[in-house]
């Protein structure tokens, strides 16, 4: 325990440390400490940009897995058959197999000559390849994708502490299916969305890779952001505050997750 | 519900499933081609880039790296986290929300904010950049894991079977190999796989540790991918889901593993 006390928090208090350090490459830093990364960072279009793609594409990115792993998360929940163990494990598999090899595997299927476009391109769906490496719709395919089966886990134990009986009484009472959803089924997982929803938009704040590889220089995130600064450029001070905010936006939600988690019935925690 | 809804649902569903999978299975399929270029599908199969693994030397080298660094992570962090496990389910201490507190927080904590951390921490330092650091760093975020899956199995740990063991005559010693151990096995073996495939898959923590001669596997992918998508990715991707495949089926036949399956890259 000492050991995680040395490398870990230490470190970190390290890090926060450097952020309020003066801005000097090279050099050995003057005493002191100033609020000139923060405001660099909060004073420049480029950076501000960055924290906004960010932003968006964590809330677009965590409304698109949270309403694509309904349907499944439902299926596994309430599915009685015999398949279920391997559904289960198709949805964890993505998380067994390394991100890097997981985003090969969308270049290769979305790279200008790659798999979809040829499909499309042979069905005379498209005149020319759509460009899906380097674009807001390239990352945010690979993102849904990293957070789906973290969504999809989340929602199971939602949906299972809805007792069946009440959609039951809902249909048998006349509703319809899509009313019985909407009026029964959606409100009482509603707490346990919202909280799901903070545990998947903390970690596409944080994804590193995806955007890194699918989005290049065209598309900074303050992820990529970071890593350029600290291996690149070497500012490192600036770097930690960089780190510092992404730290705040990504560890707060999590923490308002486990916060909600503690209010909502039934949430099965992943990770 | 209706037939029809079943039907809307589960069409939907399998559309979902295939968008879960196809990046993976398309790498898989890609390696067994036979062109100079990914192709998909193959136009014919065989082994060509398994056979040839050996003419990229830092692929293979990074292999044997990151298994080594994977095997040593997990026995690492099942060491530490599995007496910390037991001190927070069984004693109350002062400290003990602190040690709680902090043995999570790795989790909590995006994993490139730990990485970026450990790269400055150790800068102070003048030594070498070494294998050491590299394992320190995997340790750090995966000692959660093992402090987790531990954790869960020690709630339902009856505790008389011990007192009953130590009555009967057994020393500590005894009582735990004998009673303890095989009870918490489940917990244990799952701790430590998920520390092994958390290092084997590691990037973010990684990507700041490495040196030129200590390249883990998920680095070396990246830095290919990075600079061009040829097919010898794509089979010794293969290979890294093969090791973690194996792996599972293995646990699988020592304890029925699939029960504590779930995670998330942080």
């Amino acid at each position: 325990m000492l050991l995680l006390g040395v490398y870990f928090l230490l470190p970190l208090a390290l890090l926060l440390a450097q952020s309020f350090r003066p801005l000097v490459i090279g050099q050995p830093a003057p005493p002191g400490l100033t609020l000139a990364n923060y405001v660099r960072f909060l004073g420049d279009p480029f950076y501000l940009g960055t924290l906004r793609a960010t932003l968006g594409l964590g809330i677009f990115v965590t409304v698109l897995a949270m309403t694509v792993g309904y349907p499944v998360a439902y299926g596994l929940a309430r599915g009685r058959h015999r398949g279920k163990a391997l559904l289960r494990l198709c949805v964890v598999a993505p998380l067994l197999v390394s991100v890097v090899i997981r985003t090969y595997g969308w270049i290769v299927l979305l790279a200008n000559n790659g798999v979809v476009n040829q499909t499309l391109l042979a069905l005379g769906l498209i005149g020319e390849p759509v460009r899906f490496m380097f674009t807001y719709t390239g990352v945010t395919i690979g993102l849904v994708h990293f957070a789906l089966p973290v969504a999809i886990l989340s929602l199971v134990g939602v949906i299972e502490a809805v007792d069946p009986a009440l959609e039951e009484a809902a249909r048998s009472l006349g509703a319809g299916p899509g009313r019985t959803f909407l009026r029964i089924t959606l409100p009482l997982t509603l707490p346990g969305l919202a909280a799901g929803s903070m545990l998947v938009f903390a970690l596409t704040v944080a994804a590193f890779v995806t955007p890194a590889l699918m989005g290049g220089p065209s598309l900074i995130v303050l992820s990529t952001l970071i890593y350029q600064q600290m291996t690149v450029t070497l500012e490192w001070g600036f770097g930690a505050a960089v780190a510092t905010i992404l730290l705040v936006v990504a560890t707060g939600l999590f923490l308002l997750y486990q916060r909600l988690l503690s209010l909502a019935p039934g949430v099965e925690q992943p990770g | 519900m209706s037939v029809q809804g079943r039907l809307v649902l589960g069409t939907v569903n399998a559309l979902i499933y295939v968008f879960l999978l196809a990046p993976i299975l398309v790498v898989v399929i890609v390696s067994f081609g036979d062109a100079a270029f990914l192709q998909f599908p193959p136009r014919r199969l065989s082994l060509r880039w398994y056979t040839n693994l050996g003419e990229y030397p830092d692929f293979v080298a990074s292999f044997w790296l990151s298994l080594l660094l994977a095997a040593a992570t997990a026995a690492t962090a099942t060491a530490i986290g599995t007496p910390a496990a037991f001190a927070l389910a069984r004693h109350r201490f002062r400290g003990r929300a602190l040690l709680s507190a902090l043995v999570m927080s790795p989790l909590v904590l995006p994993g490139l904010v730990t990485g970026i951390a450990l790269l400055q921490f150790f800068s102070l330092f003048r030594t070498e950049p070494s294998f050491g650091r590299l394992l320190i760093g995997h340790v750090v975020v995966t000692v959660p894991y093992v402090v987790r899956s531990v954790g869960a199995v020690l709630v339902g740990f009856d505790r008389s079977l011990e007192e009953a063991a130590r009555g009967l005559g057994a020393n500590a010693w005894t009582a735990t190999r004998l009673i303890t151990l095989p009870l918490i096995k489940p917990g244990l073996l799952a701790g430590a796989i998920f520390a092994f495939i958390l290092s084997f898959d590691n990037v973010v923590v990684s990507i700041f540790l490495t040196t030129p001669r200590l390249v883990p596997l998920p680095i070396q992918i990246y830095n290919y991918v990075e600079s061009s998508a040829r097919p010898i990715i794509a089979s010794i991707s293969t290979l890294q889901i093969a090791v973690i495949v194996l792996l599972l089926a293995a646990a699988e036949r020592v304890v029925g593993f699939s029960r504590y399956v779930g995670g998330g890259e942080r």
